[in-house]
């Protein structure tokens, strides 16, 4: 029986050009982390999305950071990070301005 | 002359101010490979010329101008050169670069390099043309700005404004503000650890190079033109300053906690989208100011459409001037960060530094430090931005006591009004001024760290964070893990540092292999990206052997209390980069081949850097 469902809100796509960047909402099963929450999108992400997300490490590209509910998140948290109903994920370039 | 060398015009002049005579010095191939140019020829002079006690301001110090082997040539952006001296903020040594005409025009004009030295008897401007460097009298520019100083030189020389490139200082360099820029070309400045003020102790208004009719050598031309488009595309794929300037990225710099606000204070910035360089370049008239044969062409112009200061005109403010003029003072009208950048540029101040200043000073009227008494009638309120202006004016003029006492730079004036206050001041305890962002936050604790630990009196390997993989190394896959911090900025320390021995603007050409290839298409040496490393990792072992002679001490590298301390809100809060200090910085002084407890080059270092006359035991 499949768990329940969370919705959580992804930003940041595709590029800085775009100062508030793409919000996408995405479905997750309960207990999903932000590791699956990174393969989802990049399985099915094409084109600009490609610029942030690694296709083939299934994971945000090196030049990019994350905060969960506007705090910063490790990259070797991923794994271990599980998210809950309504949390809200951003993506930033390291090379911003200056 | 020596024998033609590609990418070489061969030849620097060296002036004594103290007798106004000029000397031509021959620059050969075995100096060339060494050094390079740029900043590696500035090195090389600092150390070579200047022996330890020689204050910033005596007449012994120097004063170099160099370009490197790709200024002038047909590389897109390559009017950059480097100000080389002994500076006032640390008493060490400073290599800044700054962009425009000036290092093409001084190569068109017959040289790599301009050497100053000793203190003239009267106050003079120097006019490269022709082959030659003439000595002029400059007492009727005295007081004049930096941007009438260049108006008025182009009237004197009857020339039209892109005959002749002009970097001039205003009243902060002739005043000994300890933070006084160098400025020309409408709003480029080279402007770390007080290049102006050093200029002005020599009593020199102004450095003017023609557009001459020198070319420089290409061994291969052909190659040179692909590289070049090369290194375009690669700056049009890194970021969007070539879109929208280096204010681009503002908005992701403050919602990734990385702007700063109110002098550290907090790490939020609400009106970010507002301020931005999107919101500018959308709502401002634009015209396009390109600097030498750049077609990136990210300078602009710009006129205030709206507020307060509808219809100023000014050159557009950068991300740094957005910053320092924006959150760190309080304030959020756009169109007053193109009037404070104009002021401070006029003035020739540089810009992160009198925002440190400020922003400090604005702490301490909020919490009572300094009251009406103190600011002598000027309400420093967060965002009071007049209020702003006419303390950069009583700053360029040492006027008043606050006048005086910023002048000296935020970490001596907090030092002297002591209490808490003197806790609250954003500096390196070595007196670098770092640039404009919060490096607590955003993925900037490589450039918190190596502001800290550079050798080059202001950032020496980051550039918009720090990009390993541009040279097949590990990314920085963890940017608050203090173990990565210090590999990443040891193991790519050398390539921003080969960048800046070549006359060429790292916002036209930033990435590290085109820009090789451009190298060797102009001199034909063939290097590699190792050899490349190699010449950056030498010019900043001679810095560091400069700057231990001249009383480096490895304890000053670390950042003071409020610059290394922990983010009290936003995305970074509660985050230390101070818990591992020690350890990172002995990890750094290893990976550079420095002894890491006492930070000196080791003898294997020196050997394999072909350093060994400059040890520090010998002769």
């Amino acid at each position: 029986m499949p768990g329940r469902e969370i919705q959580v809100v992804f930003r940041g796509l595709p590029s800085e050009a775009e100062t508030r960047g793409a919000e996408l909402r995405v479905r997750l099963s309960e207990g999903n982390t932000v590791s699956d929450l990174l393969e989802k999108l990049a399985s099915a992400s094409t084109g600009k999305a490609s610029l942030v997300l690694d296709p083939a490490r299934k994971t945000l590209r090196p030049e990019f950071l994350m905060t969960l509910n506007g705090r910063f998140l490790e990259k070797r948290l991923f794994p271990f990070t599980v998210l809950q109903e309504g949390d809200e994920l951003e993506v930033f370039p390291v090379p911003s301005g200056g | 002359m020596g024998e033609r060398m590609n990418g070489y015009l061969g030849r620097l002049a060296n002036v004594d101010l103290s007798t106004g005579c000029v000397r031509e010095e021959v620059l050969d191939e075995l100096t060339a490979r060494k050094w390079v140019g740029g900043a590696g020829l500035g090195a090389k002079i600092l150390l070579e010329e200047i022996p330890p006690g020689v204050e910033w301001d005596a007449p012994e110090n120097r004063l170099v101008f160099t370009a490197g082997p790709l200024a002038g040539t047909m590389m897109f952006g390559s009017g950059t050169f480097n100000v080389a001296t002994k500076g006032p903020m640390t008493n060490l040594a400073v290599i800044s670069q700054a962009n425009g005409y000036f290092g093409a025009y001084l190569r068109l004009s017959g040289f790599d390099g301009l050497v100053l030295r000793g203190r003239s008897a009267e106050w003079v401007t120097l006019w490269v043309h022709d082959g030659r460097v003439e000595i002029r009298p400059a007492s009727a520019l005295l007081g004049l700005d930096a941007w009438e100083t260049e108006d008025a030189l182009r009237g004197e020389l009857g020339v039209g404004e892109r005959d002749v490139s002009v970097f001039a200082i205003g009243p902060a360099g002739q005043n000994g503000v300890r933070y006084a820029a160098i400025v020309g070309d409408r709003g480029h400045v080279a402007s770390k650890n007080g290049v102006g003020a050093v200029m002005g102790s020599k009593r020199v208004k102004a450095v003017v190079a023609s557009r001459g009719a020198f070319e420089v050598p290409v061994f291969d031309p052909q190659a040179l033109r692909l590289a070049n488009l090369e290194c375009f595309e690669a700056a049009k794929a890194f970021g969007t300053t070539w879109k929208w300037g280096t204010g681009g990225g503002f908005s992701n710099l403050a919602k990734s906690g990385a702007l700063p606000v109110k002098n550290y204070t907090t790490s939020l910035f609400s009106e970010h989208e507002s301020m931005n360089g999107q919101t500018l370049r959308t709502k401002f008239l634009v015209r396009s100011m390109p600097c030498f044969r750049c077609a990136i062409s990210h300078v602009k112009e710009v006129t205030v459409t709206e507020g307060p200061y509808a219809g100023f005109t000014g050159e557009e403010p950068e991300y740094e001037q957005l910053a320092a003029w924006g959150p760190q003072i309080g304030n959020t009208d756009l169109g007053a960060t193109v009037m404070l950048t104009r002021e401070v540029d006029r003035l020739g101040l540089d810009c992160n530094e009198a925002s440190w200043a400020i922003g400090w000073a604005m702490e301490c009227f909020e919490k009572g430090v300094f009251t009406l008494s103190e600011t002598e009638g000027l309400d420093l309120s967060w965002g009071n931005v007049e209020a702003v202006r006419v303390l950069l004016g009583r700053i360029s003029r040492r006027e008043g006591f606050l006048g005086a006492l910023l002048a000296e730079g935020v970490m001596r004036a907090s030092r002297k009004v002591k209490g808490p206050a003197e806790q609250w001041a954003i500096y390196t305890l070595k007196g670098v001024t770092p640039r404009g962002h919060d490096h607590r936050g955003g993925g900037r604790w490589p450039e918190l760290f190596d502001t800290c630990v550079s050798d080059t009196g202001t950032i020496q390997s980051s550039w918009s964070g720090i990009h390993p993989q541009f040279v097949d190394q590990p990314p920085l896959e963890d940017v608050f893990d203090p173990s990565e911090v210090s590999r990443v900025v040891g193991d790519f320390a050398g390539y921003r540092t080969f960048d800046d021995c070549l006359g060429i603007c790292r916002l036209a050409a930033p990435h590290p292999k085109p820009l090789l290839a451009c190298f060797n298409a102009v001199t034909g040496w063939n290097w590699t990206l190792a050899d490349a490393r190699e010449a950056g990792l030498r010019v900043i072992t001679a810095l560091r052997l400069f700057n231990l002679r001249h009383g480096l001490d490895p304890e000053n590298e670390r950042p003071s209390a409020r610059y290394g301390s922990i983010p009290v809100d936003g995305p970074a809060q509660g985050r230390d980069i101070q818990a591992k200090w020690d350890e990172m910085r002995a990890d750094y002084y290893r990976r550079m081949g420095f002894d890491p407890q006492t930070g000196i080059p080791t003898a294997e270092t020196l050997k394999r850097l072909g350093l060994e006359a400059y040890a520090p035991h010998a002769g």
